[in-house]
């Protein structure tokens, strides 16, 4: 008998609509992270063999700055500096003393700069 | 009197419609602006870079600028994280740190050196990229 009543469609309650959005933003908002990350890699300690002689420029990072064979030298303008070294002796390798001082963010700073540098070795010593 | 009663009976409730638009639209943006990411540790200012790749958020071990390791909320060791990875991805080839940017680079370089003896051959820093870079 109630088959033959016809179908009347109620509007739905937007109540549960609601619930549920209220539900996945909070989820999206409290799980969620706008951080961009990136990373790089931390040089062995071994350094790359190179063959032949090498030709090295020793650096020493601590929390005052970078020194390079004893010469003042900022980060940004270590690529230069050793490229000019490379022209000037043919320097293939770098090693960089880090001192206690020196923090995390200038490693990896300095990292930043020497991963782009070609056909010389770095490598971090105590 | 009798006026002013039938008015406040009159009040209309508040439109519904408006609120979900607005939810609706935070909602998109946490979608498309924001990743899912599990939750770093507390305290842990990552160090800045502005020209490295991106990568998805990390799930590593955090070095806070104490020296002390965290993994997932608890203490380990070097070896212990290692054994851990080891279970869980079968190799070793490749290990991610998270350092504080105040961490000194000497505990850095010795905590990598404990690892490559523990047998990873490749050790990354994961680093927060600033704004200026542009992605």
């Amino acid at each position: 008998m109630q088959l033959d009543q016809p179908f009347k469609r109620r509007r739905s309650s937007l109540t549960s609509l609601i619930d549920v959005i209220f539900l996945l933003l909070l989820f999206f908002m409290l799980s969620s992270t706008f951080s961009r990350f990136g990373d790089i890699e931390l040089t062995s300690g071994a350094g790359g063999a190179t063959s032949g002689d090498n030709i090295l420029a020793f650096a020493m990072l601590q929390d005052t700055g970078l020194t390079v064979n004893g010469e003042t030298v900022s980060v940004e303008g270590l690529a230069a500096f050793i490229d000019n070294l490379k022209a000037q002796n043919g320097t293939n390798g770098l090693v960089v003393s880090v001192r206690q001082s020196a923090s995390s963010q200038q490693l990896v700073d300095l990292l930043v700069v020497t991963r782009g540098l070609e056909g010389v070795a770095t490598q971090l010593i105590k | 009197m009798l006026k002013f009663q039938s008015r406040t009976k009159r009040v209309k409730p508040e439109p519904t419609i408006a609120l979900i638009n607005i939810v609706f639209l935070m909602l998109i943006f946490f979608l498309v602006a924001a990743q899912v990411a599990p939750p770093l540790e507390q305290g842990l200012d990552l160090v800045e870079t502005s020209d490295l790749d991106g990568r998805e958020p990390p799930d590593s071990m955090v070095i806070l600028a104490d020296g002390t390791l965290k993994f997932r909320g608890a203490d380990v060791t070097p070896a212990q994280y290692v054994t851990v990875m080891q279970e869980e991805t079968g190799e070793l080839a490749a290990l991610r740190l998270v350092p504080d940017r105040e961490l000194p680079a000497v505990k850095l370089i010795e905590i990598g050196n404990e690892l490559r003896a523990a047998g990873v051959e490749t050790i990354r820093l994961v680093t927060e990229r600033s704004l200026e870079s542009g992605s």
